[in-house]
């Protein structure tokens, strides 16, 4: 039904670019009013899709409603993902006590939130007494705070329970940990969480109009501490569907359509609009990886031999360019390049080989003793289940079906086990699989978050393999200072990639379109910030 | 049986059905695959831990057996509280009440569209039949209801949108612009009806009672329509009335589609997220819906037909 329902539109939509339909695309955005401030011409509007509400109205920089990238635009935080580094933000520069504990911020002077109240040292005590040392945010490592301490107007000292070196990281998340004016929570409740009013931030844009489910805009915060953003207004409009926002923006209603956490664009549909000249594509490799999972609790799995044999069985060349139409890179590592402290300097990755798999396997002492065509050990066939979930990406599918049909060729029966989202959770949680597609993360939980979800615990939820040693290794980095953090990640990804605990897939890429007029458009490879919109600019 | 008793006897069967279908949507919902709160954590965004999962279970009232949870839940939901939603943490009627409007506006336009483009084809087709126009006729209604109808939301939104620019491709839950969504729901059930009314319509024609109306001399046409176009939708009205209860219902693929914000789309998201209050009142309300339109319909029919015994 999906994959025919994708054929169709793509059929639609190139028959649409063929006929050169009427109407020019883009530009037909008619514009009144000029609350935008912009230095005489014509006011600068930009339509973004996006594919559910703003939640404008619950945009609590403590909560979670909401798309995140959104709050990066309202809300700044003391710290900024650059990706590979974490730079500063509202935290001007700091310093760490030698146990890792205590961290001193020196706080960035003159910055004021978009409702002209001051921002210092008051404000992030204010805001950190909102959401620290709350269950709902223990999987923070910043939310566990044993005292925070005003030093000065500007330089605030906070120390955590533990040496985490991913609190500077965690600093930069969309939230709980952004920064908003306390004028904007009114004290109510008789706690220290208040109640929310609206969402004002120091950060670059505020929230100029919001109607629920419907659209919400954005203008320039005139307080702002930084560069001015290019453009005067940014107005988001909801459209769940990803083929109509293809449509909308064919239609010229909307300038920039794609994004993961804004509004994903499907592959059939990025391709009809990179062959059509009235509109400009964007690619950008994301942080995210796609890999199999083993069940380490099955038996064919215990055998290294058998893991790497699978490694070397999936051509991951043919799957992105064939596939997936090269929109992706081939992973070595299950981790991806540009996530911060990643390094493959060790990691030759294991190229496509079937005779070497299948070497292995009969080394492992597989055989076809009963020439069916799959294998067996101990009159036991090699046959196992594959399980994974389109709801959340739809190539997936195709991931499975290729898997299915590559490891045939070993002599591996797979049986795809297709099911909805939370069946999916459930399923891949109580380990009831063989193999399953998984992925890790397309943002700032790289890679501490996600190494502690698949490797580091010893609890068997989530957890793609469990070895004690990698487990107190995970452990160990996690809290590691200085140059040891580096260390002891590489021998993390050395230590995966060596016993084969996973078969890394492939990168995708991240995929934009935007109409003629937009000039200037920088993707950003974390889904979190998605778009640098700043330096966002439009002809008029 | 009196016609009056017969009404009060229906109305009063009403509360054994819902009463089923409380326990229905409470178990169905409960038994599905997956952990609730597990579900509710991701959808709010956060990480599932043990400690954020045992507090939310715990928030929820979900940790308690389920045939308490059950009836607390029943306590209030006869009073039409259904609770907050877990994810939102509004009241779930709120949330439905302010989407509502919105579906209704849909399933009115498009139960009125269909009607009209029902009625209107099948006396075309009689009138013609035999010759081109009720073949093409009886070609394309067949066509058009097996179209699934997101073929027919792209094609009109190509058309329409961005070709003709008649429309804008944002319907925005503007009442202006419910005209494409409608129309793409009702070209279905209009073929449908159109079927319907016809081959009743042609039995009619050859009935005693108009072959009177001809011989009072009343033309073919005036025949049709003042005599026989009433008893040959008659047979369709509970086929039009369960079909609206489907429209009241929602349809995810149109409102997602045409950014039309209706309760479709929200109870798909609210199933994803395992939203349990939010699916409960929607079987509870969807159900009373049905019951209420069967009985709508039973009525219309003992006063429009007096044929109809009462037993």
């Amino acid at each position: 039904m999906k994959k025919r329902f994708a054929i169709f539109t793509g059929a639609l939509l190139t028959a649409m670019s063929v006929a050169g339909c009427a109407g020019g695309g883009g530009g037909g955005e008619a514009t009144t009013g000029s609350n935008g401030g912009s230095e005489g011409g014509a006011e600068k509007v930009v339509t973004v899709a996006i594919s559910s509400d703003g939640a404008m109205d619950k945009l609590d920089a403590a909560t979670y409603n909401g798309p995140h990238p959104i709050y990066l635009m309202i809300y700044d935080g003391l710290t900024w993902d650059e990706g590979t580094t974490v730079a500063p933000l509202l935290a001007e520069s700091w310093d760490i006590s030698d146990d890792g504990k205590a961290y001193t911020f020196k706080l960035k002077e003159n910055v004021k939130f978009s409702d002209g109240t001051d921002f210092d040292a008051e404000a992030v005590e204010f805001n950190m007494k909102r959401w620290v040392n709350n269950k709902d945010h223990e999987s923070v490592t910043a939310s566990m705070v044993e005292k925070m301490e005003v030093v000065d107007k500007n330089t605030i000292k906070i120390t955590y329970k533990t040496a985490s070196n991913a609190i500077l990281k965690e600093l930069t998340y969309p939230r709980p940990t952004r920064i908003l004016s306390p004028a904007s929570i009114t004290m109510d409740t008789g706690d220290d969480f208040g109640t929310f009013t609206k969402p004002v931030g120091s950060g670059q844009w505020m929230l100029d109009s919001y109607k629920e489910n419907q659209e919400f805009t954005l203008v320039p915060n005139p307080e702002y501490w930084g560069e001015k953003p290019k453009v005067d207004k940014i107005v988001f409009k909801v459209i769940p569907d990803g083929e109509a926002r293809t449509m909308a923006l064919q239609s010229g209603e909307v300038d920039i359509i794609g994004g993961d956490l804004i509004g994903k664009l499907s592959t059939e549909s990025y391709n009809t609009l990179k062959n059509d000249s009235r509109f400009k594509t964007y690619e950008v490799n994301s942080i995210v990886s796609y890999f199999l999972a083993f069940n380490q609790d099955v038996d064919w799995f215990k055998d290294l031999k058998v893991r790497q044999a699978i490694n070397m069985a999936i051509n991951k060349e043919a799957m992105v360019n064939d596939l997936m139409g090269g929109l992706g890179t081939p992973a070595k590592s299950v981790f991806a390049p540009g996530s911060q402290y990643y390094n493959d300097s060790d990691i030759s990755g294991y190229s496509y080989n079937l005779e070497e798999a299948k070497k292995l396997l009969s080394e492992a002492g597989l055989t076809d003793s009963d020439n069916d065509g799959i294998l067996e050990k101990d009159g036991k066939p090699f046959e196992i289940s594959l399980l994974l979930t389109a709801d959340q990406v739809p190539e997936w599918k195709t991931i499975g079906e290729f898997t299915q049909s590559e490891l045939s060729k070993l002599g591996i029966k797979v049986n795809l086990n297709t099911v909805d989202d939370n069946a999916y959770d459930d399923m891949r949680d109580k380990r009831e699989f063989d193999l399953c597609v998984r992925r890790t993360s397309s943002d700032s939980w790289m890679p501490h978050g996600v190494i502690q979800d698949l490797f580091g615990v010893e609890n068997p939820k989530m957890q793609a393999w469990i070895d004690p040693e990698l487990v107190s290794l995970v452990e160990k980095t996690l809290v590691s200072q200085g140059d040891d953090i580096q260390k002891n990640y590489n021998k993390i990804f050395n230590m995966i990639y060596e016993n084969a605990y996973a078969v890394p897939l492939y990168i995708p890429v991240t995929t934009y379109a935007t109409s003629e007029k937009v000039t200037t458009f920088k993707p950003i490879a974390n889904a979190y910030a998605a778009i640098d919109w700043g330096s966002l600019e439009i002809s008029e | 049986m009196s016609k009056k008793r017969f009404v009060i006897k229906r109305i009063l069967q009403i509360i054994p059905m819902l009463f089923i279908a409380s326990i229905l949507a409470f178990g169905l919902s409960h038994a599905s695959r997956g952990e609730v709160a597990n579900s509710v954590i991701r959808s709010r965004g956060m990480q599932p831990t043990p400690e954020t999962i045992e507090a939310v279970r715990e928030e929820l009232g979900l940790d308690k057996p389920v045939h308490i949870q059950y009836f607390s839940w029943l306590k209030d939901a006869v009073r039409l509280d259904f609770g907050n939603s877990f994810l939102t943490d509004e009241p779930v009627m709120e949330e439905i009440a302010q989407r509502f409007p919105n579906t209704l506006l849909l399933a009115v336009v498009t139960t009125a569209f269909s009607i009209i483009f029902g009625i209107f084809f099948a006396i075309l087709s009689v009138k013609y039949k035999g010759r081109p126009p009720d073949h093409i006729i009886r070609v394309v209604s067949t066509a058009g209801a097996s179209i699934p109808d997101f073929v027919l939301a792209f094609l009109f939104l190509f058309i329409f949108a961005i070709n003709l620019k008649f429309f804008p491709v944002i319907s925005g839950s503007l009442p202006q612009n419910v005209i494409l969504p409608a129309l793409t729901l009702s070209i279905p059930l209009s073929a449908i009806y159109t079927r319907l009314i016809r081959n009743d319509l042609i039995d009619i024609m050859d009935s005693d009672y108009i072959k009177t109306a001809r011989a009072k001399g009343l033309s073919e046409n005036q025949a049709m329509i003042r005599h026989g176009l009433k008893n040959a939708v008659l047979p369709s009205v509970t086929l039009i009335g369960s079909n609206l209860g489907f429209l009241l219902a929602g349809s995810f693929t149109i409102e997602s589609i045409f950014s039309w914000n209706g309760i479709g789309k929200f109870v798909f998201d609210s199933v994803k997220a395992k939203d349990l209050p939010v699916i409960q009142a929607f079987i509870i309300i969807v159900s009373a819906t049905f019951i209420l339109l069967n009985l709508i319909i039973d009525i219309i029919y003992i006063y429009l037909d007096p044929k109809i015994k009462l037993t």
